[in-house]
């Protein structure tokens, strides 16, 4: 009759195409693509459960249609009447028992590897280390990385530096609402919980630059809250972490008209520039947004909504082109992308407490001018 | 003297719109259900049509956020509580008292007022597509996402009463339906000799009624934390987010089963019938139906395994989610034991069914996956959950359901529908079902994330989201032509007889539609398959010998004066009352005076409604 056929049919093909295109694509947020060993470990524990089902599928598919092909009912036999067969104890039995073992199979792993997505486990006890908070704002993040006292040792948004094969503790916490973090070829999620303070590790193993984004329904924007983690050498890392921990650059004369927009906007009473004196970028000390004291060094925009290489690229192919070190990205000359966000935030991003700012195109470029002097 | 009292007569008559306003006829009941819930179900077909329109293409702009989000909770909450459920209720009214050869319901005005109370509260809950307000924070509605702060539209309130009205219908329904079949029963129908679909009948009214009395306690508490400013939510004032999670999951989940068992039990009635053969292992299936129930309580944190419990909740809730597979496998199990070595009969109903047990087995086992609480994090909130859902529930719970229909069309309307586009309408919503959330499997491993208004290009996600797109197409096509299919044959279908598939259980053993009293007689049950057993006596068991043809019939055809209760006003009396004091709180946030009338009349109507309910004459 076919309807079996058909299914393994479109299955065999679905699953080839998925593997092919498995190859073909950039997938900077598949989970089918670990590139940190907590990633690792959930798609081993994945895999191995899949070809148990694949094992089940086949055998439940194929006893379904080879019981409707053999069966099914012969022209002139319509009416007969097979034997009428209640039951059969030791089968039943059987198939109790058989999918109890399964379930023992699967269960044991599963138990075995809870522990290890919240704590790395004591085979990285001799591994460096590094622990930053992750807030979620709505609809962005904020990361807060800590020095080896676990103090505070310097604030950045949306963009996730991390050195490799390094043990990165995350303890998180929300400003708002439930968010949950994660960048799926380093780590399965976990939930930013307003109240709490959950945790969860991860480590990238080769460098990289990876995407992720809020899972948990967040508001209006959920789908717009995204993140990147640029995973880099060690000397790497401590070079960008060094330039986040100095203040913004002093300003040069052709910064101040653009700082005179940001003023008048009064974009200061959401964002922190940290100058390096007080009066020096005078009263940017908002913390609703952002910090945006290295905005320039950044390549994303609004929590990755958009990117600042060419207008035309698309977020598949800005996965594939940036690399690991932001500051040799190519910049759209014309910042299409960030004049876009400035001009007006909510047209990007519905719901967000950015207003619309309403300026010339000349105060456009001005602010442009100033954010991306912010190194 | 009851006129005085502000008792109404009981209305007379069999036909018109004011004999089906007061019917308690479980059937007339049955069948306001089945319409209103396919209507509902159509009307959430529309908004996932929407959210794939949106989807379709990356970056696309059709659709704004807001409206989106309003779209994803509405269709769920749709499908959810005002389509499948009320389409297994309506399974319920119409084919359960004739399983158990029951004249009607235990209490049939109050089956009435369940109809009724369903169909306002449904009417709340969409009362804000009105004004583009309607909830727009997931049906799961996460703590504190829906307070007024973060929810400041009418949305959330919608939302709130609209489910404490819904669940007041969902638990009288389930009382009803608890005492009918304890009592109710035919002579000689022991709880093994119950038909397994009365059976999924009965556990699922029990996990009614324990489930939404957990689900009540969230509303209130949210709704006290909206309308009085309460902080039950409110973390900042020492409020608890995860409360609302854990309470919403241990009513979730069971909600889950709510919408599966009656569908197993939907099959597990159809699969016999078309085999020719009894159910393989009866007590068995049975007995896996209460175990899923039963095991259905110790599984809710499996929905919060990123929410960060610890590793030892994690654990405990991964293995108790595991053990859940035993006993559903033994069921797909017994289903694949009953088709072998039976005399197959490729009818409609019986590719829905064997159509369930292909698609439920895809869902059940990539439910094993996220059993396993590591590979979840990965899992949850993308794609591939969407895929697992719909797989269990659209695969499982409406395959049943147009199965179920088809099967039972011809009891509830004297009429056949039409084998050629029945078979049509399989194929379409077969082939447009895999095609569709097929791929969400592979969009969610792939990292895309649900309850995404837009996703970004070159993600990997572009192409399957256009195929599960466009796919919906064969989906609005089978289930147009099984509309259309249904509508033709009511009218005009081939006259169906009382017995069209030579089945076994006893609602085929009167005319078909049946009269109101249902049985003349109410039969005496010797065994299982009480009508097969009639049809076909076993002798030394294994091959049967038909009888002739009306040598099983009753020898009397003599009516005996059948007393069945009369129509009543006051079920809907009482529903509407309840409808006045559900949009009370609402009508009072936008104005005190008209929340004041709204719940001054609602009381009267309540306690009018009542008083007459008990002091109706009988006639």
């Amino acid at each position: 009759m076919g309807k079996g056929t058909q299914l393994i049919g479109a299955l065999t093909v679905f699953m080839a195409v998925v593997l092919l295109s498995g190859c073909q694509l950039a997938l900077p947020q598949s989970t089918l693509h670990p590139a940190g060993d907590v990633a690792q470990n959930q798609q081993n524990l994945f895999v191995f459960i899949f070809w148990i089902a694949v094992v089940i599928f086949i055998g439940v598919q194929g006893f379904l249609i080879i019981a409707v092909l053999k069966y099914r009912a012969r022209r002139g036999h319509e009416n007969d009447i097979p034997p009428q067969t209640h039951g059969n104890t030791p089968l039943e039995i059987g198939w109790t028992i058989a999918p109890s073992l399964i379930i023992i199979a699967i269960t044991i792993p599963t138990v075995a590897g809870i522990g290890a997505t919240y704590d790395a486990p004591s085979q990285y006890a001799d591994d460096p280390s590094l622990t930053i908070e992750v807030i979620g704002h709505q609809w962005w993040w904020e990361y807060r990385y800590l020095d080896e006292n676990g103090d505070l040792d310097f604030i950045t948004a949306n963009e996730l530096h991390i050195p490799v094969d390094t043990v990165i503790n995350l303890k998180l916490s929300s400003n708002d609402v439930i968010h949950s973090f994660s960048v799926p070829r380093l780590a399965g999620s976990r939930d930013v919980v307003p109240g709490r303070e959950n945790r969860m590790w991860l480590n990238a193993t080769e460098t990289g630059v990876y995407a992720g984004q809020c899972k948990e329904f967040c508001g209006d924007s959920h789908a717009l809250m995204r993140t990147v983690a640029f995973a880099r050498t060690a000397d790497d890392y401590e070079a960008w972490a060094e330039n986040e921990r100095q203040p913004a650059v002093a300003m040069t004369p052709a910064m101040e008209p653009g700082w005179v927009v940001f003023q008048e906007n009064a974009c200061r009473g959401c964002h922190t520039i940290q100058g390096a004196t007080e009066d020096e970028y005078e009263l940017a000390i908002g913390v609703t947004g952002p910090n945006l004291s290295h905005f320039g060094s950044r390549v994303t925009i609004a929590a990755n909504t958009l990117h600042k290489g060419p207008a035309d690229m698309n977020m598949g192919a800005f996965f594939e082109d940036v690399p690991t070190d932001p500051d040799f990205m190519q910049r759209d000359p014309e910042a299409v992308n960030l004049k876009r966000w400035l001009d007006n935030a909510p047209e990007v991003k519905p719901g967000t407490e950015m207003p619309n700012i309403e300026v010339t195109a000349q105060e456009l470029d001005d602010l442009v001018f100033f954010l991306e002097s912010l190194k | 003297m009851a006129m005085l009292m502000g008792v109404l007569a009981r209305p007379t008559g069999t036909t018109g719109i004011w004999s089906w306003l007061t019917t308690i006829d479980h059937k007339r009941i049955g069948t306001l259900y089945l319409v209103t819930a396919f209507f509902f179900f159509i009307v959430a077909g529309i908004e996932a049509i929407l959210m794939r329109l949106q989807l379709a293409v990356p970056d696309s702009t059709l659709i704004s956020a807001n409206v989106f989000s309003q779209l994803f909770t509405m269709h769920a909450l749709t499908m959810i509580f005002l389509a499948i459920m009320p389409l297994s209720v309506a399974f319920f009214n119409w084919i359960v008292p004739l399983q158990i050869g029951a004249r009607d319901v235990a209490f049939p005005r109050l089956n009435a007022l369940s109809y009724w109370v369903f169909l306002f509260g449904a009417i709340i809950l969409n009362l804000g597509w009105f004004t583009m307000t309607a909830p727009a924070a997931g049906w799961f509605a996460y703590a504190n996402l829906t307070n007024n702060t973060f929810s400041p539209s009418a949305g959330m309130d919608f939302y709130v009463l609209g489910l404490l009205v819904l669940g007041t219908s969902s638990l009288l329904g389930a009382f009803n339906f608890v005492v009918t079949i304890i009592n109710l029963r035919a002579p000689g129908m022991s709880l093994m000799r119950m038909p397994i679909f009365t059976w999924m009948a009965f556990i699922t009214s029990f996990l009614l009624a324990l489930a939404m009395p957990v689900i009540t306690i969230g509303l209130i508490e949210l709704g006290f934390d909206r309308f009085f400013g309460t902080n039950f939510f409110v973390f900042e004032l020492g409020g608890d987010v995860l409360l609302w999670q854990h309470l919403f999951w241990v009513f979730g989940h069971p909600e889950v089963y709510i919408l599966i068992l009656p569908a197993m039990g939907i099959i597990s009635e159809i699969l016999p019938t078309f085999s020719r053969k009894p159910l393989f292992g009866f007590p068995v299936v049975v007995f896996s139906g209460l175990t899923i129930a039963f095991l259905g309580w110790s599984v809710w944190a499996h929905h919060m395994f990123a929410a960060g419990l610890g590793p030892v909740p994690d654990a405990v809730f991964a293995t108790t989610t595991m053990a859940i597979a035993i006993p559903t496998g033994v069921k797909v199990f017994n289903w694949l034991a009953t088709l072998w070595g039976g005399n197959i009969q490729l009818k409609t109903p019986m590719y829905f069914a064997i159509g369930f047990i292909a698609l439920f087995t895809i869902g059940g086992l990539s439910g094993m996956t996220h059993a396993a609480a590591p590979s979840d994090l990965q899992q949850t909130d993308t794609y591939y959950i969407v895929a697992h859902i719909h797989y269990v529930l659209f695969g499982g719970s409406i395959m049943a359901i147009l199965g179920g229909i088809f099967y039972w069309f011809p009891k509830m309307t004297g009429r056949m529908m039409n084998e050629y586009q029945g078979k049509w309408s399989f194929w379409l919503v077969f082939i447009g079902m895999n095609m569709t959330f097929g791929p969400m499997h592979y969009l969610g491993l792939v990292g895309m994330p649900r309850r995404n208004f837009t996703f970004p290009e070159g993600m990997g996600w572009d192409v399957w989201n256009l195929v599960a797109s466009l796919s919906v197409l064969f989906m609005i096509f089978g289930i147009g032509l099984f509309v259309v299919n249904a509508l033709r044959s009511a009218r005009s279908g081939e006259v169906a007889g009382d017995d069209p598939w030579d089945a076994r259980t006893l609602e085929w053993a009167m005319s078909s539609p049946p009269p109101h009293y249902n049985f003349a007689e109410i039969p005496v049950v010797h065994g299982r398959d009480a009508l097969w057993e009639q049809k076909y006596p076993e002798e030394g068991h294994e091959t049967p010998r038909p009888v002739p043809a009306g040598a099983a019939d009753h020898e009397d055809d003599e009516r005996h004066d059948i007393h069945m209760p009369s129509p009543s006003y006051f079920p809907l009396i009482v529903a509407l009352g309840i409808f006045a004091l559900g949009i009370t709180l609402l009508l009072y946030r936008t104005s005190e005076p008209l929340g004041i009338a709204a719940g001054a009349i609602g009381l009267i109507l309540l306690l009018w409604g009542s008083y007459g309910w008990i002091f109706e004459p009988p006639d």
